[in-house]
């Protein structure tokens, strides 16, 4: 510390002798001070020693800046366009964001400069992964100084060059990327090579933690094949239970593996069919060997665990097995099911997770009908409307347009949560229909007193559609809605309507001019 | 002193119109009138008309109020009164005035004060010059004696050791800041109350508080000794105290500049109920700095807009001084362009401390610089667990450090190529403005 500072830190009135030398020409100024004001003679020349230092200031130096972003290979997107994807990101019509991005990463652009911090700042995979292909060298670059924007490096760019030097690029990644890199690359290769990505696996399986063996383990499930079971089947005998069960899993899905068999006759041991009805016999213990297969032995809350059991190795069957086993038809299965008091939720929810497991479709489409015939069975909804998402688009809207066509339907109650599960863009004459009964119904509205759109599907449906509607069915969706003379009066459920019209309106605008500008 | 009228023409004088007049002296009746007085200050009384109404007279001034409904000023209430106090004195006795008259004489005492404080240089029109010349040595007075008390707080501060501020209250810097005010001398006022945040702000807070003191120091001597001083140094000096030129000064003194001027970025600070904007622009041609200053109360906009990120030919006067960069805009001429081309500015940082230490060798006392920079890179260095630090590093590899925020905006603007930059600088850090790529000029 300089001698003026720390004359000042203790105060003149502690000390005999004041030092003002600073080494520096302030000294030959302070020197003609007046002798005898200590104080003004401190004050004086600090200050003037201050503006020395001031206007004396040397920069400090960097030799080695950081290496800068390379050049763009994507062609930058309209301003129009990038306006729009701004807003959206800030919040305003967010439920369009991941088609915008999608229709961005078709046309193979990429957003300004000036938006990547907003840009980077997304969350949630599904928005992610697709953000990562519009925000060119230079995201990727600016991404590397932020921690939270670490995300990027769990992608992979794009390859270029002869499948060698890609395959070569792979497997430098496969060695040195982070988690998510090596998972994506280890999925990518699943897809052109299966076999050497199995190996690449393999050779590292008893190094990786727990958790990178569930991540890496789950892209077996891109191109799986019996020549995987070798391998999956050394892999039951790993330390981690959620490693086991995600093991099992796969295994459960190739019907020729030593696992299908063990648990079809398990199953078969548990359930039979007098040609009548089902007869269900729980096991009685949980064999070591159920363990090994993946199956949990502790129940979730309220569960009793022999039927915890049951449900889990009834889950992993192909529903196939049934009909060869109990009854040529599913419907006819399902039927006996339904009959049966006692087993009848735990059935319908098993094979509701066998059907989705193994794909089959035919069972998800009398599992859905039965299911609103009955209204139980399949009591949580996520499975539902997973049964309804697997079916082919015109089965599924079929189901879902008799829902809201008929008044009396018994499965109305939540039918706008079956309406999110579709495909999305929605088939033509779906939305048409759909736009058609929006219009009957909302000139049917009498606004009584105790309705409330909150409980109102079709209100609830608005914000599906406008993301789900296809681009064919937007002329019609954007004729003036009109809200019925009845409700003369303002109430505030004409108002929310009038509100939740125009953010429908205004949505299928922004769509239309999002399309417009990826097409040009 | 009381009422001061002696005839009830002098009242009369006072009335809008003939029938106020006539109306008022049909009033000046005692009869009319209850709970009436005066004293030295007052004269009040409530006259019965459709309503009781109360009328307030403030004898200083002659400013009379009344609760009567009437838009006229004064109303035939108070001429009434006025008529009557003057033709009966008797009949307005001398009396202590209800609460009614008293809150009013208050409340108009406390807007005068407030009144005389925003305009403090505004003598009375009717002055003579020798009460105009009594009132300067007046002030002359009471700032040199505030230039004491600054100057004996100094010493006190230095003579007890620094050490000791430490544990000092906010109010220790308000007080000695109010006494500046009272001493018309905000502008040292101001410096006393930034002085109260060094302390403990950083490790070598005592070394900055030093050389804070120091400034100050050397500015109270400057403006003791002023008649020492070149007179354009003076001017700053002046301005620096709390003596603001007015207006007319600054046309008649301040230099008039003509170019095309560069809107290259605005700041606003909107702590105080008085906004402050502060706006940069850069001549083309002359590479002068401009710095222009403005203020609205609350919500109210800002009398000059700058479209910024644009240049426009325009008339500037730069506010005296021995380093003008205060400046008005006198008249804009023509059409306003956006920015396309590469900023003018200094190819090194070293360029810019030169000019920096040049203006400060003209006037010690400048705080804010307009900093542009060709071909600059602004780097985000990681330091680890102590956080970023972010430069702009010239062409040489020089840095300066960025203001202690995030700068993510102009890091993906340039991309580690080199970008022309324009920042305010403080003698610390810059803090970014904006930035010109290519064509475009962002704003940041």
């Amino acid at each position: 510390m300089n001698a003026i500072v720390t004359a000042a830190l203790l105060g003149t009135a502690q000390q005999q002798n004041i030092e003002t030398y600073t080494g520096t020409p302030v000294d030959t100024l302070t020197e003609k001070l007046p002798p005898g004001e200590t104080e003004r003679n401190l004050l004086l020349s600090a200050g003037a020693w201050a503006l020395y230092r001031q206007a004396g200031r040397v920069a400090d130096s960097l030799p080695q800046p950081p290496e800068p972003a390379a050049p763009e290979t994507l062609s930058l997107c309209s301003a129009e366009l990038a306006t729009l994807l701004e807003s959206m990101l800030k919040g305003e019509h967010q439920e369009l964001l991941p088609e915008a991005l999608e229709c961005v990463r078709r046309a193979a652009l990429r957003i300004p400069y000036e938006l990547l911090p907003t840009a980077l700042a997304v969350q949630g995979a599904e928005l992610r992964s697709a953000m990562f292909h519009l925000i060119g060298e230079r995201g990727r670059w600016l991404s590397q100084f932020n921690p939270a924007w670490s995300w990027v490096s769990n992608y992979l760019p794009r390859g270029d060059g002869s499948e060698d030097a890609q395959l070569a690029n792979a497997e430098t990644t496969w060695q040195e990327g982070t988690l998510g890199q090596r998972q994506a690359v280890l999925r990518l290769l699943r897809t052109t090579n299966p076999t050497k990505a199995r190996e690449w696996l393999s050779a590292v399986w008893k190094q990786e933690k727990a958790d990178a063996r569930s991540d890496l383990l789950s892209t077996l499930e891109t191109g799986l094949s019996t020549e995987d079971e070798q391998f999956l089947e050394k892999a039951l005998d790993d330390r981690a239970a959620g490693v086991r069960t995600l093991v099992a899993s796969l295994l459960a899905r190739l019907p020729t593996s030593a696992l299908s068999r063990r648990m079809r006759e398990r199953a078969d041991m548990m359930l039979g069919f007098t040609g009548k009805t089902l007869t269900i016999s729980l096991p009685t213990a949980l064999e070591k060997d159920w363990l090994r297969d993946g199956i949990v032995e502790k129940p979730p809350y309220g569960v009793g665990e022999r039927n915890w059991w049951f449900t889990q190795v009834l889950s992993q069957v192909p529903p196939t097995h049934w009909e060869e086993r109990l009854a040529p038809s599913s419907d006819k299965i399902i039927t006996a099911a339904y009959t049966n008091n006692e087993w009848c939720d735990s059935l319908i929810a098993s094979w509701s997770s066998a059907a989705l497991l193994h794909n089959n479709v035919a069972w998800c489409m009398t599992l859905w009908d039965w299911w609103c015939k009955k209204q139980r069975g399949t009591s949580d909804l996520g499975v539902r409307t997973s049964l309804l998402a697997r079916m082919p688009q015109h089965e599924a809207e079929a189901r879902v347009s008799n829902i809201f066509s008929d008044p009396k339907h018994p499965a109305r109650k939540d039918w706008e949560e079956a309406l999110a599960a579709l495909p999305k863009p929605w088939s033509h004459s779906f939305g048409t229909l759909y736009l058609q009964q929006l219009r009957d119904y909302i000139l049917s509205l009498d606004f009584k007193k105790n309705y409330s759109p909150y409980y109102d599907p079709w209100y609830q449906s608005l914000s599906t559609a406008m993301c789900a509607l296809p681009q064919a069915c937007f002329t019609l969706a954007l004729v003036p809605w009109t809200i019925p003379a009845g409700a003369q009066k303002a109430t505030w459920q004409t108002e929310y309507w009038r509100n939740e019209l125009n953010t429908f309106t205004e949505a299928l605008r922004i769509r239309q001019r999002l399309i417009m500008e990826t097409m040009k | 002193m009381g009422l001061q009228l002696t005839s009830n023409d002098q009242v009369l004088t006072l009335a809008p119109d003939s029938s106020s007049a006539a109306a008022g002296k049909k009033l000046a009746n005692a009869k009319n009138w209850q709970n009436q007085g005066q004293n030295a200050d007052a004269l009040w009384g409530e006259c019965q008309g459709s309503a009781l109404y109360q009328v307030r007279v403030d004898l200083s001034t002659l400013t009379i109020t009344c609760s009567c409904p009437s838009r006229k000023l004064p109303c035939k209430h108070g001429l009434g009164l006025l008529l009557l106090a003057v033709s009966t004195p008797r009949s307005v006795p001398h009396s202590e005035p209800p609460e009614w008259v008293t809150s009013w004489l208050a409340k108009r005492a406390a807007n005068s004060k407030r009144k005389a404080y925003s305009e403090p240089q505004k003598p009375p029109a009717s002055s003579s010059s020798a009460a105009i010349l009594k009132n300067a040595e007046k002030r002359w007075a009471q700032t040199m004696k505030g230039l004491d008390l600054l100057d004996l707080w100094l010493n006190d501060l230095i003579r007890n050791g620094l050490a000791s501020v430490e544990s000092r209250p906010a109010s220790f810097w308000e007080e000695q800041r109010a006494q500046m005010v009272d001493a018309q001398l905000e502008g040292l006022g101001n410096r006393v109350l930034r002085l109260g945040e060094i302390p403990n702000s950083s490790a070598n807070w005592p070394d900055q508080l030093m050389a804070e003191l120091g400034k100050l120091a050397l500015l109270s001597h400057a403006f003791r000794h002023s008649e020492q001083l070149e007179p354009s140094l003076q001017m700053d000096i002046r301005q620096l105290v709390g003596k603001p030129i007015k207006q007319e000064e600054v046309s008649a003194l301040g230099e008039t500049v003509t170019d095309n001027w560069l809107i290259l970025g605005q700041r606003v600070d909107a702590k105080e109920k008085v906004r402050e904007q502060w706006t940069w622009l850069l001549g083309a041609q002359t590479r002068r700095t401009a710095l222009v200053l403005q203020y609205a109360f609350g919500q109210t906009p800002f009398a000059e807009v700058f479209p910024l990120g644009s240049r426009q030919d325009a008339d500037l006067t730069f506010w005296p001084g021995a380093a003008p960069q205060r400046a008005r805009i006198e008249a804009r001429h023509g059409e306003i362009f956006p920015l396309q081309d590469r900023l003018p500015g200094t190819n090194t940082i070293e360029e810019f401390l030169r000019q920096v230490a040049s203006i400060l060798a003209r006037q010690p006392w400048q705080e804010r610089f307009l900093c542009t920079l060709k071909d600059a890179i602004p780097v985000c260095h990681d330091k680890g667990k102590q956080g970023k630090q972010w430069y702009i590093r010239d062409s040489s590899g020089s840095v300066l450090p960025l203001t202690n925020d995030d700068h993510w905006r102009l890091l993906a603007l340039s991309g580690g190529h080199p970008v022309d930059f324009a920042g305010e600088w403080d003698g610390e850090s810059l803090y970014p403005l904006g930035v010109q790529v290519d064509t475009r000029y962002y704003l940041l």
